[in-house]
């Protein structure tokens, strides 16, 4: 596969082992078959799951070694193509000048990825890749099939991004089935993939992916060289690449949008954007991620432009109740009451009335158990959800409400928040403005309306100061595309679609990416 | 998109109506003309243009530098010196002006019980974040904001429509007195009030992306500006009546107060306290940005963001100190509008454009 290329990949094996090893650890193999079979088991710590399968093959019975890791690597790409092929040809005969590794290597093995490799460093990374490593007694080389496979998952349907019209796939925990996901949606020549290794204990693969001619080469340019700049240890999923990788780390807004769907990315590479995969999470990062951006859904893709506008500014209206919802609450019935209609401040006048807590207080002890339901419904298993849910509503609700320790009016306010605070499609930016709801609160119980201004200023602020990838976070439109002009809100020319082709930079993707967004899977 | 301090000219023309709004959308500008302030507005206008362009004329001959540093060229170091300084010590003044307004608002209509420190400084620890961040922040969050403050006007306009208290009568006559109240009113207090007020963005104006559209881009927004101008003031009139406007100290508070739709829809001050806000905020914190370059390039400070913080500090010593009382404050302000203003913008800008005339005819033939 493709991330075995070394010339590219960032192998920080060396300076690890460096650490952990004697000084005297040989850097190539040796000659002798035991010697190396020894450095092996010395190195991996004798561990159970390394298979080592002794043989010997042709006519001269020379002893041979096949080791691989069990559990990564395809027993019977093992047993059927290395194993088999080498043992049961016994006329052996290498041309004179031959030597006998470059004649397994151009005649017997019936694999299509093998290589010949004589560095500790590679063979260990390819063996614990689950590459099959082959030891030929006198020679001083090793040759590494590829071998991987082992238990996976299959491609399933997304199961946080969902949308109703539109592809049911999402990516797994393979990178190689991810980017495959990916290209069978953009067929054309310019899609650009590099791909890299990160984590001088985990090694784990990474992959950018962009299409030439439509992504900024600068932002590309920029990536890469944060990639090059990581020295971490480990890498876990997406998040920690997303917070190594992203313009700032004061802040609570992601400036790197996740996602799950494989027909998210390709509409995000047409745009111009670049995609990271990660081995091991089926989130992959998309980058530069602006603000507005994240407002957009899949599903605004597969709808009409009207109705996907219609949502859009329904998610925009849920947005900012999501933020302002309870601030303005406390705001009107701590300071500006002159402001509720006269009707309306009687009937939470009287509601108000047997609760002992200030409004921030009533607010602040809703908003927090809100949370802790949502929090708890996560993370227990799904028999009881429902029940948490039962005792949600009716419990901490209604009985709260009858015992008058919290208004109706309250529950009401924090249900339509907690209820909007779902409806911004990027998960990650929603749990932003939670965190951010409660600070906008306590601006609210302080100043009211002056302090949810002020906040507001000072936060909106904060957010144009931000950058992802160099690019403002907060633009308005980037990059330029007319195609999406129609799904933001500041341009909204309603059914001005079919101007699809405009600006295609690439003369060959004509074909491929017009069909890919419109709902129908290739 | 690579420079990070760029401004796009949507940017400037976002900027200049919102600075433009500022205080002058709640104040009763045009005091002496009452019913005829909206024309005042309207008269006042083409000087505004004059101005800018005049602005526009000195930032052309040196495209890149701040009006401190080109006023340096200009009349040479030795005057250039303390006039460019004497700028950002009047932009710091204007700007605690602003924040004074915006806070005694707030203290008449909600925040009795609040001390006015308190407020100031929540206002203040605002603008020093975002004149730190710098010039591209600042008019990123303009852009932003325009849409916001449009939206807060044609939702009050539509509710003062529908709520019926528009008495057109109010405005007549028309020029009662003869054409000189109203030109009085134009000139000087109107163009220094809001229009030559622009005088700050030149400490802006080397930060452009597209040079050449400023000046268009700039003339539109002042036109745009004036007419929302001129409209808000004659529907203040229209509703609260001329005595009313010329006697209350925020004649749109007041018109806004008598608001009611449908039994519902009453009380619509916090719109325009939220007007009044963030009108205030992006005047004031284009002053002190103003005042911040201003004082960087004349004592040379490479990093201009350390001096957000005591610029602003000062600021809101300034906005505590400088007055008693709202009507002391008030006092002031009319008596600067016969003292300093003019110096600064009238007497001085026009006195550079006739040097840079004048050095130019003469240099010409020997370059």
């Amino acid at each position: 596969m493709f991330f075995n290329n070394s010339n590219r990949s960032r192998s920080t094996l060396d300076e690890h082992k460096g650490d952990t090893q004697a000084a005297q650890a040989p850097k190539q193999i040796a000659a002798s078959l035991e010697s190396n079979i020894a450095y092996i088991v010395q190195m991996l710590g004798d561990s159970p799951d390394i298979v080592i399968r002794r043989f010997e093959i042709g006519a001269d019975k020379r002893q041979v070694a096949a080791i691989y890791t069990d559990g990564i690597t395809d027993k019977q790409t093992v047993s059927q193509f290395i194993l088999q092929s080498l043992m049961s040809d016994d006329s052996f005969d290498p041309a004179p000048g031959q030597s006998l590794l470059d004649y397994v290597l151009a005649r017997t093995l019936a694999i299509s990825e093998i290589c010949a490799k004589s560095d500790w460093d590679g063979i260990l990374l390819a063996l614990l890749s689950g590459d099959t490593i082959i030891f030929i007694e006198g020679c001083t080389d090793a040759l590494c099939g590829d071998t991987k496979g082992g238990e996976q998952r299959a491609v399933t349907e997304p199961s946080t991004q969902v949308v109703v019209r539109g592809p049911k796939e999402a990516f797994t925990e393979s990178i190689g089935t991810n980017v495959a996901l990916v290209r069978r949606k953009i067929k054309s020549p310019n899609i650009r993939l590099e791909a890299y290794k990160i984590g001088s204990i985990t090694q784990t693969n990474v992959a950018i992916m962009y299409l030439e001619g439509k992504a900024d080469p600068s932002c590309v340019k920029t990536i890469r060289d944060r990639i090059h700049r990581l020295s971490v240890e480990t890498l876990e999923g997406s998040e920690h690449l997303e917070e190594l990788l992203s313009d700032q780390r004061k802040t609570a807004f992601p400036t790197i949008m996740n996602t799950e769907r494989p027909d998210m990315v390709t509409r995000n590479l047409l745009d111009g954007r670049i995609t990271i995969f990660i081995d091991g999470t089926p989130f992959t990062l998309i980058a530069p991620f602006t603000f507005f951006k994240g407002l957009i859904s899949a599903e605004d893709y597969y709808q009409r432009p009207e109705s996907a506008f219609a949502v859009q500014a329904l998610r925009y209206a849920a947005l900012i109740i999501a933020l302002f919802g309870p601030s303005i609450y406390i705001a009107a019935i701590t300071f500006h009451q002159e402001m509720i209609p006269t009707p309306l401040l009687l009937s939470l006048a009287s509601q108000r009335e047997s609760v002992p807590f200030p409004a921030f207080l009533e607010a602040f002890l809703m908003e927090v158990t809100f949370e802790v339901i949502r929090e708890a419904g996560i993370r227990m298993p799904r028999a009881i959800g429902q029940a948490v849910s039962i005792v949600g509503a009716l419990v901490l609700g209604q009985a709260a409400v009858e015992a008058g320790i919290i208004s109706s009016a309250m529950v009401i306010v924090v249900a339509l928040t907690g209820i909007s605070s779902f409806a911004n499609p990027s998960y990650n930016l929603a749990t932003t403005i939670r965190i951010i709801r409660f600070t906008m609160m306590v601006a609210a119980a302080i100043f009211g309306f002056y302090g949810i201004a002020i906040f507001s200023i000072f936060l909106i602020g904060h957010m144009c100061g931000l950058q992802s990838l160099g690019i403002p976070y907060m633009s308005i439109r980037y990059p330029y595309v007319p195609e999406e002009e129609r799904y933001t809100l500041y341009g909204l020319r309603l059914g001005a679609g079919g101007t699809h082709a405009q600006g295609q930079a690439a003369p060959q993707s004509s074909e491929a990416p017009g069909k890919t967004t419109d709902g129908s899977d290739p | 998109m690579s420079k990070s301090s760029a401004i796009s000219p949507t940017q400037l023309f976002a900027m200049i109506i919102l600075f433009e709004f500022g205080t002058a959308l709640v104040l009763p500008i045009g005091l002496t003309s009452a019913q005829n302030s909206w024309l005042s507005i309207l008269l006042a206008m083409p000087a505004g243009m004059i101005f800018y362009w005049l602005l526009m004329y000195l930032h052309r001959r040196y495209p890149a530098l701040i009006l401190s540093a080109y006023i340096r060229q200009i009349v040479g170091p030795y005057i250039g010196l303390p006039i460019g300084l004497m700028y950002g010590i009047y932009f710091m003044y204007i700007s605690a002006r602003n924040l004074r307004e915006a806070g005694d608002l707030l203290i008449t209509t909600s925040y009795d019980q609040t001390p006015i420190v308190i407020v100031h400084a929540a206002m203040i620890a605002t603008v020093i974040y975002i004149v730190h961040k710098g010039v591209q922040v600042l008019f990123r969050l303009g852009e932003i904001y325009i849409i916001f403050i449009i939206a807060l006007g044609l939702l009050s306009d539509m509710a003062v429509l529908l709520s019926g208290t528009i008495e057109i009568r109010d405005l007549l006559p028309i020029w009662g007195e003869g054409v000189g109240p109203t030109l009085r009113s134009a000139y000087p207090n109107i163009f220094l009030f809001p229009f030559a007020e622009v005088i700050t963005f030149a400490t802006v104006l080397p930060h452009l992306k597209q040079n050449q559209a400023a000046g268009k881009i700039g003339m539109l927004a002042i036109l745009a500006s004036s007419v929302m101008l001129s409209m808000t003031h004659a529907i203040e009139v229209s509703v609260i009546g001329k005595d009313m406007y010329s006697r209350s100290t925020f004649p749109l508070f007041t018109a806004i107060t008598t608001v009611e739709v449908a039994e519902f829809v009453e009380r619509l001050d916090a719109l325009v306290i939220l007007a009044l806000i963030i009108g205030v905020f992006f005047k004031m914190t284009m002053y002190a940005y103003a005042a911040t370059s201003i004082v960087a390039d004349v004592f040379r400070i490479k990093e201009m963001k350390q001096m957000a913080y005591p610029i602003g500090s000062t600021i809101f010593l300034v906005s505590i100190m400088s007055a008693w009382s709202f009507p002391e404050h008030g006092a002031e302000g009319t008596k600067s509008f016969t003292t300093i203003q003019p110096i600064f913008l009238i007497y001085i800008p026009v006195l550079l454009f006739v040097v840079q005339l004048v050095r130019q005819k003469f240099s010409r033939p020997s370059s």
